[in-house]
């Protein structure tokens, strides 16, 4: 049986801002969907460290764009998430479904 | 680009922060963000770039007080004898002015050259590299001159005329960090 990802609760939420960003996902919109969704600010560092234990895991992938001057600069690096970060997501959501359901302490929680 | 928008940049270049995260902190603190957030943004992505390359590669610290130690002691017989011959001259006590500009000024170089080297050998990981280098340095010094500081802090409390002594000790770690860092960058 082959080696599963699991993913932890913010790695999730990176992967989720990731696939709803598509084509535009470099840390500035990703930080903001975060923010947006979520109601609470995560720091750039933070986004980052989850992103690239995401690419170790090899459930995203990063390409370098162009450099912009209000950047000082520096180059944007999008992330697009792989058939197996899909995989992994699809596969957390069945998860949670799961056990949540049956719970009658939480009936009518969910929106 | 604003004049305070030019100071993070100039911190976020020479400090261990990653390319992509620092335009991206940039980018969002050109969009009006206060400079409270900029400074959480900033040491959390000071830490993650300190944190993340020692996680990676463990060896790294190790290497850095190794290459730096080496570099220390080349310099050292390299420039040996005469720094012996120029520590002689002038004449007279060993706190003399002039003694003490030309300690510093090879204390400094010292730290120059080392950083230089550090920075080449590392250069992808530069930062880290020094950062590590400085953390052993400042804990050889603090190990050898420990007795001399307490004895230092302690005379300070009553006494002020040592405080100056303590604030030119204080100066000199901050010069020799300073010298390290300008030389790499």
């Amino acid at each position: 049986m082959p080696k599963q990802s699991y993913l932890g609760e913010f790695e999730l939420v990176v992967m989720l801002a990731v696939i709803r960003l598509g084509e535009g996902a470099y840390g500035v919109p990703v930080y903001r969907e975060i923010e947006e969704q979520t109601g609470r600010g995560a720091a750039f560092g933070t986004v980052y460290a989850t992103l690239d234990r995401l690419e170790r895991k090899g459930l995203v992938r990063s390409d370098l764009g162009d450099p912009t001057p209000e950047r000082g600069g520096r180059a944007k690096r999008y992330f697009r998430a792989t058939a197996k970060g899909l995989r992994a997501v699809r596969q957390a959501r069945q998860v949670l479904t799961k056990l949540w359901r049956g719970l009658s302490e939480l009936e009518g929680e969910i929106a | 680009m604003k004049q305070g928008h030019r100071t993070a940049n100039w911190l976020l270049e020479r400090l261990a922060v990653d390319a992509a995260v620092a335009g991206d902190i940039l980018e969002e603190y050109e969009r009006r963000r206060s400079r409270i957030w900029f400074a959480k943004q900033f040491m959390v992505a000071v830490c993650a770039g300190v944190w993340n390359p020692v996680r990676d590669d463990k060896l790294i610290v190790l290497r850095a007080m190794f290459i730096g130690w080496g570099a220390v002691s080349a310099w050292s017989l390299l420039i040996g004898y005469p720094w012996q011959l120029l520590r002689s001259w002038p004449p007279g006590p060993s706190l003399a002015p002039a003694k003490v500009f030309l300690n510093l000024l090879f204390l400094l170089a010292t730290n120059a050259a080392v950083a230089w080297v550090l920075a080449r050998i590392e250069h992808t990981r530069r930062a880290i590299t020094l950062l590590a280098f400085l953390i052993f340095q400042s804990a050889c010094y603090v190990y050898a001159s420990y007795e001399e500081g307490r004895r230092l802090v302690m005379d300070s409390i009553d006494q002020p005329r040592f405080r100056p002594y303590l604030r030119f000790m204080w100066a000199n770690s901050l010069r020799w960090s300073w010298a390290l860092w300008s030389a790499a960058y």
